[in-house]
């Protein structure tokens, strides 16, 4: 078995990779693949806690590099799916303790084991960065529809377009806000891809519940009636290569936006 | 005007910063050696500005001056460079002034050239007790000749510019007294300490904590200075391989084992040889908080004084103690005694480790971040047969 090893990166901070990663692995987990995923953003590491694995790390991605312990010792299982691992960040340590070389060799480890290699890139364009895509063969480019993040969105299609392995980059937008497009204060999910001119892989709309599933340590995706968490699971189902439209993300206007204001009253939105 | 006198260290064949200064330190105890100018001889070793910031209040200390150093290392001369001090020849030097002098000088460098001017200190260690004796009978003669030098200088000049007397004898017979003390009474090295130490706390004023680490250590032994110098906020974590190549770090139990809720039975407190070694380590003190992403590494106890927030790697071969809430990963006995115990006045530690044992924090436990609170439920973390056990410190 030859896994993919998919790349989450964005060049700017704060656009939501580490929340993408978390939940684009868990929902692939949930769809049935074997999933691992990478944090390489040492020093500042997250992904375990938006997993809630926090106190189940005992040796990560620099002490495997360093070979102090086995891959396999440092694999932390999920806990509630057997199919998701983690790969740990160094808390302790800078982007300097691990090469590109060494995350490729175990890239390539893992792509023996399993079908998903999801590699959590750091911020910025730097060492890190170059760490980061090395093993990759895809990636993902998370961004939000503001000029700054799609600014820096734009320099790293570049990078990754200039690097050889990399063989397919595809575009996601994060914490739309529909209301504020409808009213011409954001651009559009359409503007964002005119500019960057790259495939669109999901429309991630704002949602406020992303920031408790943080606190909780625990993804959106594991959350059914979260609008976030579905557009999330419909990113891991094009991943896995089956059609799914995107979300109609428009807010009801007239007539149609009280009847919903009325069902959201008595149940949240379906 | 003594401060005229120049006095000349030869320290070409230290192996370390911390010989030069250890030498140095048991050099400047010499009455000799106050109230002089000082000329440095170093080797090829490196010297920071703050390793040399330490050596010159080292040398102020004594009220004396390092005006010139020489040195084979590019970054010890850029150092000294950026502190004021010369770095010229120290040979070229002399001769040159020896030229300016008076006509009696030259008789005095054929004299004392370098054989008998500089003592490199490795060739006291093997110098036989004869030449020793020789050497000593010699120095009679130079302070004769001294004197006279003295009195001509004296005589011929009035104003004061560089009219500066080798002052051998003092650094020689320094250099002999101290290296015959550390043959023969090994425990004179302890006054050497305590004196290099307040050196070191006088200096710590002017200079940043790497530099009084640094300097600290000498005195004590090479192999401890790395050792702490490694240990103090190193932000390279070298665990301790806790766990053997079978086990599964995923079959970890969770912490809260107390008393009560397991009904493990508390063997009677006995004495053994491991606890004793722990109470015979060394303890670190540290007042501060404890952020995510710092080491903290010890060789013996640690105290903390503050928090340690979530993110914080704490190892240390005997007991950790907290006074304040514990977040982050502790690990006690990390050398493999497993009476090491963990305290804290608040236990909410993501991991405790204890020797090759392990725990972590039940996932019901949802604060990711650490609880300030006034109320505290000092407990204490032991392992007893392999499995840790937390227990109320009032029990």
């Amino acid at each position: 078995m030859t896994g993919r090893v998919i790349v989450i990166t964005s060049g700017k901070g704060g656009v939501g990779k580490t929340t993408t990663s978390a939940n684009i692995g868990t929902a692939l987990a949930k769809n049935g693949s074997s999933v691992v995923l990478i944090d390489t953003d040492i020093g500042l590491r997250n992904l375990d806690l938006l997993l809630g694995l926090e106190n189940r790390i005992v040796y990560t991605l620099v002490d495997v590099v360093e070979e102090r312990c086995k891959l396999k010792q440092a694999l932390v299982k999920d806990k509630k799916n057997p199919n998701l691992c983690l790969l740990a960040a160094a808390q302790t340590r800078d982007k300097s303790a691990v090469t590109a070389e060494q995350l490729k060799n175990i890239t390539e480890q893992l792509q023996e084991d399993f079908d998903f290699i999801i590699v959590d890139c750091p911020a910025g364009i730097e060492e890190g960065f170059k760490t980061a895509i090395s093993g990759a063969s895809e990636a993902i480019v998370v961004t939000t529809p503001e000029m700054s993040a799609v600014r820096d969105a734009d320099r790293i299609i570049g990078l990754l377009e200039a690097k050889d392995e990399i063989k397919s980059y595809k575009l996601l937008v994060n914490r739309v806000r529909p209301g504020m497009i409808q009213a011409n204060d954001m651009m559009s999910v359409e503007d964002v891809v005119d500019i960057l001119s790259c495939d669109l892989i999901g429309i991630i709309p704002e949602d406020t519940g992303i920031i408790t599933s943080t606190n909780r340590g625990e993804p959106i995706v594991n959350d059914e009636k979260s609008i976030a968490g579905k557009a999330y699971i419909n990113v891991a189902k094009r991943i896995m290569g089956e059609e799914v439209p995107f979300m109609n993300l428009d807010e009801p206007k007239g007539f149609a936006a009280f009847i919903a204001k009325i069902k959201n009253f008595f149940g949240p939105k379906e | 005007m003594e401060l005229h006198k120049r006095y000349i260290i030869d320290l070409s064949q230290a192996q370390s910063p911390a010989d030069i200064v250890f030498e140095l330190s048991n050099i400047i105890e010499k009455p000799e050696a106050a109230n002089q100018k000082i000329w440095l001889k170093l080797g090829d070793i490196h010297l920071n500005q703050s390793q040399l910031l330490s050596i010159q209040s080292l040398i102020s200390s004594i009220n004396s001056t390092l005006s010139l150093v020489e040195s084979q290392s590019q970054q010890t001369e850029l150092a000294a460079a950026t502190l004021g001090i010369s770095t010229k020849d120290v040979e070229e030097e002399i001769k040159k002034e020896l030229e300016e002098n008076t006509p009696e000088a030259p008789l005095n460098t054929e004299d004392e050239k370098p054989t008998e001017q500089y003592i490199p200190m490795t060739d006291h260690l093997l110098m036989p007790d004869e030449t020793k004796e020789a050497t000593e009978e010699n120095t009679p003669q130079k302070e004769e000749l001294e004197e006279t030098e003295k009195d001509s200088s004296i005589q011929e000049t009035v104003d004061d510019r560089k009219e500066e007397k080798e002052d051998i004898l003092p650094s020689q017979s320094s250099l002999f007294s101290t290296e015959e003390s550390d043959a023969k009474v090994p425990d004179e090295e302890k006054p050497v300490t305590s004196e290099t130490e307040k050196e070191a706390d006088i200096s710590e004023e002017k200079e940043d904590e790497t530099a009084v680490e640094e300097e600290q250590a000498p005195a004590i032994n090479e192999e401890e200075i790395q050792e702490q110098l490694d240990s103090i906020f190193d932000s390279e974590t070298k665990l301790e391989n806790i766990l053997s190549d079978d086990k599964d770090i995923n079959d970890m139990k969770n912490w809260p084992l107390t008393k009560e809720e397991n009904e493990i039975e508390i063997p009677e407190e006995v004495m053994t040889d491991e606890d004793y070694a722990i109470l015979q380590m060394n303890t670190q003190y540290h007042k501060q908080t404890v952020r995510s992403g710092q080491v903290i590494q010890s060789n013996g106890n640690v105290v903390i004084i503050g928090d340690c927030h979530p993110g914080c790697e704490i190892h240390a071969a005997g007991d950790i103690t907290v006074w304040g809430v514990l977040g982050g990963i502790a690990h006690a006995g990390c050398k493999g005694n497993t009476k090491a115990r963990i305290r804290a006045l608040n236990l909410n530690a993501i991991q405790l480790r204890i020797a090759d044992s392990y725990a972590r924090r039940p996932d019901y436990i949802k604060n990711t971040y650490v609880e300030k609170t006034n109320t505290f439920t000092p407990e204490e973390a032991r392992n007893i047969n392999g499995s840790i056990v937390i227990l109320k410190i009032n029990d």
